[in-house]
């Protein structure tokens, strides 16, 4: 049916209204999930797509390797189950690593959204699972079966049929019956609630279709990124970042070609794949290089599939980058969170004046496990994860922020969930004093945090986490943010990866990293660093030693001993 | 529908006879259409009808008791979650779940409700051994099921003719070999329809209309031959214990066995509890290997059935190694389990000494590899195969011991040449080895003496879940022990009975298989049995000599 054409206002409000319907979308997700990790944390994505696949909107809620990856999700599900054959009441459910987010822990759903038999968009969304079966420390698979229950793109409702079989082979295939099971049905409300409210936005607006709606989304998403692009210096930039790795360091490269209306790019000469399990599907690698150059460059222009046309990706097939199936890939956000900073490396050269510093990039997340009660009985453990975060790199204009998961914009999680969930007391977690890399801009703080059991028993702890090794560069005569550091509060270091049995009695300390400085220290405003020593965020000695300034030890307040901190 | 004219005795042996034949077709089928090496090259399997109650009537002597005694009670528990009403024709149900089926979830179990017209008159239910289900790919490190692999519940796979495309794209995908999976999982369907297919035509033969009749007579003539047998017997309660390597600690085992006027009743009260290793036992494995010990020696004739079976009972405490809960690690159960016989006859020989024999192997040897096919290796080109491999069996009071048999497992040790042809590794050495075999009037059997190397010049995977390294067969009354197994590099390394070993590029893997144990003093062992094996090199010259006192002048 043929309607008056829609002016540009009209446009211009249905598209809040989508943004909001996607927001509405996701705070559904956010609300009925079971996973601790979507509740408390925001590590999800939902979006609103037209007729064809292409991503219109997605909620601010959320993480951008899930929201970029899932921008190409939807063309999957398509590519396996033709419009045609779809019908309402019909929702697809897959965790395929390389045709969602990159590994099987994060579930995918997509919902077609009918209004009058007529198929007018699709709603998607994924989250991430705490438990699909598979190894329990995240750090030794060597391949990707000995992840979890992998589910190829299948349809799991028929026509408004659930498929009770392929619940059940969910239900039986986790440790965590009740809340994948639970996390499963709010991906399924998370699409139902945003196709309910796409239609009464259509009702509102009187529209039968998408079409001129999406048109103008991503036409004006695309034209708008281009202009960004056009005000660029052209030309190829390349860098390079050393990460810990496991076994040992990688080295990852970039290249990165701003031309007319486009900015490229490759990863060739970066590691290949490795037998670890922190290989990147293309589409995780795709979606945090998309995002970072959206963080500097096109910052204010919503995501949807217009605004990441422009921004194109290579890496070549084997590469660390690129894994291919049936790499080992549930730990990817290992190399995937630190792309940014590769890519900042390049983006630096050409704008610098816009670039920060680097930045924890990998989120320290502290995953426990143990009886529930002491002595233990079998069958009863508790296993919990908690999001924690580090500094991030200064900008030339700005400190860094503290304890902040950029890229993931994953929230860190509160330590009463996590207390609650399991026996362990946390007795120590706040900012870790000198690990903001020192400049004339600060980097970001990263966190002190102990914890110990509760009870009389030993507890596993698991982490995966980087910059230990090698800490977040400052520039411009800006220092290094702190390395981090895990180990047990009697002595031991532990290693960055694996899962440890801690001993009763014993207490973890857990010490993120801090960002890196821009500019020289001895620039910095003397009131920023008067209210940095007032605050604690600096010790006396590096006020001092480090900033210039100038202070009678009797004036310093008490501070801990100086930290180490190193030269960029 | 009236009912027929009840059967003669004659007509229901001869039916029972015919039944017999057609679970040994239905076997037949599974072996030959399975992609799994070892379905098809070592028969492990089982493959059985049921009446329409759910209770086993026959099944084919081809398989292992670890999956055929498990079997019987695996249709009951389809029934339970999908009651008879429910079912259809071209209905067929699978599941893997280690507590309902064959105890851990390698072992794929297919059941299908066989209709004539449209009444049940029965099951056909099979299972085999798939060799990648997913989750780790050695046998040593999962410390819970879900890192085994794939786990199903009793579902439904093909819902009246027809096939569910969703599961079997998620079995698909939760595998190493999906071809291979795939395959096996359609060759388990066939199995059961040419079961079911020559059930009806024996129905028809017969003009019989249901099994009702005769499934009562081939359960009530078992179950009264086997309590015949148990009534000869000494009534009392005799108590044993069993030590095996385990992986980080010895393991010990204690059995009570009962004998009373009409059943035997096994005990396993006392036994260590669950490991945080992966071989413990679901309680219908435990079952499985103790109504085959007992079976092996008192009912040796009787064919196995829900009748044969159920004057045999055993008990084990739950969270008792033995009777592990979930979602305990079992994929290695095997390694506990069929250690289970010898410790049932440590009960058994103290009431009928002249009947059973001394301790065996038990445990598989069989060999397990993994590397790439190329060298340089290339990115997801590898092999992974597995050969059974066998040692000696104990000895018998009144007769040597088999030398490379899967007692008690029944499992066909897999021929080289196969296993060759599917990986790159040349097995240079594999023939009894000399000595094993426990000295005695009846000597033990022996174990194997095999070396193998890889053909390319590559580093290869080499699993290993043996028993019996540090605890040697005992022998019986005077009888050597049979020896103990060990595993080396020809470079000089001991490799661990338990593990994961890199077998080094241009290094010879040495595997020496244990032997059994032997029964009565060797001194007194018929000169003639002694010459033989000398002459048979099964038994070196200083062995002959300081052993079973051959060619010494005769102690008088």
């Amino acid at each position: 049916m043929s309607k008056a054409r829609l002016n540009l206002i009209d446009k211009q409000i249905m598209w809040s209204r989508l943004i909001a319907v996607v927001e509405e979308q996701a705070q559904t997700l956010q609300r009925t999930a079971f996973s601790t990790i979507v509740r408390e944390s925001g590590d999800l994505a939902a979006g609103v797509f037209d007729a064809s696949g292409r991503m219109l909107a997605q909620a601010v809620t959320g993480t951008p390797g899930h929201i970029n990856s899932m921008a190409l999700a939807v063309g999957h599900v398509i590519d396996h189950y033709p419009i045609p054959t779809m019908q309402p009441g019909d929702v697809f459910i897959h965790n395929d690593p390389w045709l969602g987010t990159g590994h099987t822990n994060d579930f995918s759903l997509t919902t077609p959204c009918f209004r009058d038999g007529e198929l007018v968009g699709f709603l998607a969304c994924n989250s991430h699972l705490m438990d699909v079966g598979g190894l329990r420390d995240m750090s030794s698979s060597t391949d990707v079966f000995m992840e979890g229950l992998y589910l190829p793109i299948l349809k799991i409702v028929d026509g408004g049929v659930l498929d009770e079989t392929l619940m059940a082979v969910i239900r039986a295939n986790t440790r965590q019956p009740v809340e994948t099971v639970g996390d499963v049905y709010s991906l399924m409300n998370c699409n139902d609630v945003g196709c309910v409210r796409l239609l009464e936005m259509m009702d509102e607006f009187g529209i039968d279709e998408l079409d001129e709606l999406a048109d103008h989304i991503i036409d004006t998403s695309r034209d708008a990124v281009k202009a960004e692009i056009a005000k660029l210096p052209r030309g190829t930039w390349r860098s390079s970042l050393m990460i810990d790795g496991q076994s040992e360091p990688i080295e990852l490269m970039a290249t990165l070609t701003v031309s007319e209306g486009n900015i490229h790019v490759d990863y060739a000469g970066s590691a290949a794949m490795t037998r670890h399990n922190f290989n990147v599907p293309y589409c995780y690698t795709l979606a945090y290089t998309s995002y970072a150059l959206g963080c500097i460059i096109a910052r204010d222009i919503p995501n949807n599939a217009g605004s990441l046309e422009p921004r194109t990706v290579a890496a070549p097939e084997g590469s660390i980058v690129n894994a291919l199936k049936p790499a080992a890939v549930v730990a990817r956000h290992l190399i995937g969170l630190m792309l940014p900073d590769l890519v900042f490396g390049c983006l630096r050269q050409a704008i610098p004046e816009r670039v920060p510093a680097e930045g924890s990039g990998v989120l320290w997340n502290i995953g426990a496990s143990g009886p529930k009660s002491s002595p233990p009985r079998f069958g009863e453990e508790f296993m919990v994860g908690v999001v924690t975060t580090g500094g991030m790199g200064a900008l030339p204009f700005r400190d860094g922020l503290s304890a902040t998961g950029f890229p993931s914009g994953v929230r860190g999680g509160p330590i009463e969930i996590f207390e609650s969930m399991s026996t362990v007391i946390v007795w120590r977690k706040e900012y870790r004093q000198d690990s903001g890399g020192a400049g004339r801009m600060r980097g970001g703080l990263g966190q002190h945090i102990e914890m110990e059991n509760g009870l009389d028993e030993p507890f596993f702890f698991n982490g995966a986490f980087e910059r230990i090794k090698f800490s977040p560069r400052g520039f411009d005569e800006g220092l290094n943010g702190a390395a981090g550091y895990v180990g047990l509060k009697s002595g031991a270091k532990l290693p960055g990866k694996g899962r440890h049995l801690i001993p009763a009695g014993e207490r973890v300390l857990i010490m993120s990293p801090g960002g890196g400085g821009i500019g020289d220290p001895r620039h910095r405003d003397r009131d920023r660093v008067e209210a940095d020593l007032r605050n604690g965020l600096i010790s006396a000695q590096a006020a001092h030693d480090v900033y210039g300034l100038k202070i009678q030890p009797s004036e310093a307040p008490r501070t801990k001993p100086l930290r180490e901190y190193q030269h960029g | 529908m009236d009912k027929a004219v009840s059967s003669s005795l004659i007509d229901k042996q001869i039916m029972w006879s015919r039944l017999i034949a057609v679970v040994e077709e239905q076997a037949q089928t599974l072996q030959r259409t399975a992609f799994s090496t070892i379905v098809r090259e070592s028969g492990d399997l089982a493959a059985g009808v049921f009446d329409a109650r759910g209770r086993m009537l026959a099944q084919a002597v081809t398989g292992t008791p670890g999956h055929i005694n498990s079997m019987a009670l695996a249709v009951g528990h389809v029934i339970d979650h999908y009651p008879i009403a429910t079912m259809q024709p071209g209905d067929v149900f699978i599941h893997n779940d280690p507590w309902m089926g064959t105890g851990h979830t390698n072992d794929i179990s297919l059941t299908t409700p066989c209709f004539r017209g449209d009444e049940l008159v029965g099951f056909l239910a099979c299972n085999s051994h798939v060799m990648d289900i997913g989750g780790l790919i050695d046998r040593v490190s999962s410390t819970d099921v879900f890192m085994e692999g794939l786990y199903l519940p009793i579902l439904k796979i093909v819902n009246g003719g027809v096939l569910d495309e969703t599961l079997m794209a998620v079995i698909r995908a939760n595998t190493r070999q999906p071809v291979e999976t795939i395959g096996d999982v359609y060759s388990l369907m066939n199995c059961n329809d040419v079961g079911c297919v020559r059930l009806l035509e024996m129905m028809d033969e017969f003009g019989l209309d249901e099994l009702d009749e005769v499934a009562d007579h081939i359960i009530d003539a078992s179950r009264t031959a086997v309590r015949a047998q148990i009534a000869k017997l000494p009534k009392g309660t005799w108590h044993a214990t069993l030590f095996l390597d385990g992986q980080s600690e010895p393991i010990e085992l204690k059995a009570a066995l009962t004998i009373s006027e009409d059943n035997i009743h096994v005990d396993y009260s006392g036994s260590v509890k669950m490991t945080r290793h992966n071989f413990n036992v679901p309680y219908c494995y435990t079952l499985a290997y103790t109504s085959y010990a007992l079976g092996c020696i008192i009912a040796r004739d009787i064919p196995n059935n829900a009748g044969s079976l159920e004057p045999r009972t055993v008990f084990a405490p739950e969270g008792c190694i033995l009777n592990a809960i979930k979602p305990a690690a079992v994929i290695s159960r095997s390694q506990v389990g069929l250690m289970l016989p010898d410790l049932v006859f440590g009960c058994l020989r103290q009431a009928i000494p002249d009947r059973v024999p001394a301790e065996s192997t038990c445990a598989l040897w069989g060999i397990t590899i993994l590397g790439p096919r190329t060298s340089p290796p290339k990115l997801n080109d590898r092999f992974q195969v597995q050969v059974t491999t066998t040692g000696g069996m104990g000895a018998l009071p009144f007769r040597d011991g088999m030398s490379a048999t899967g007692f008690p497992s029944g499992v066909r040790g897999g021929s080289i040449e196969i296993f060759e042809s599917m990986s790159t590794v040349i097995v240079w050495r594999k023939e009894y080895r000399q000595d094993s075999g426990g000295a005695g009037r009846m000597r033990g059997g022996l174990g194997q003496h095999i070396e193998m190397e890889n053909g390319i010049n590559e580093a290869f995977l080499y699993n290993t879940t043996y028993e019996r390294v540090d605890h040697p067969a005992r022998g019986v009354g005077g009888g050597g022990y049979g020896a103990a197994g060990v595993i080396s590099l020809r470079s000089g390394k001991k490799l661990a009975g338990k593990g994961q070993h890199l077998i080094p590029a241009g290094d010879r893997v040495i595997i020496l298989s244990p032997g059994g144990g032997g029964i009565g003093d060797p001194a007194t062992r018929d000169r003639a049995m002694v010459e033989a094996d000398l002459a048979n090199e099964l038994i070196s010259p200083e062995t002959a000599r300081d052993l079973y006192g051959f060619g010494l002048a005769a102690a008088e």
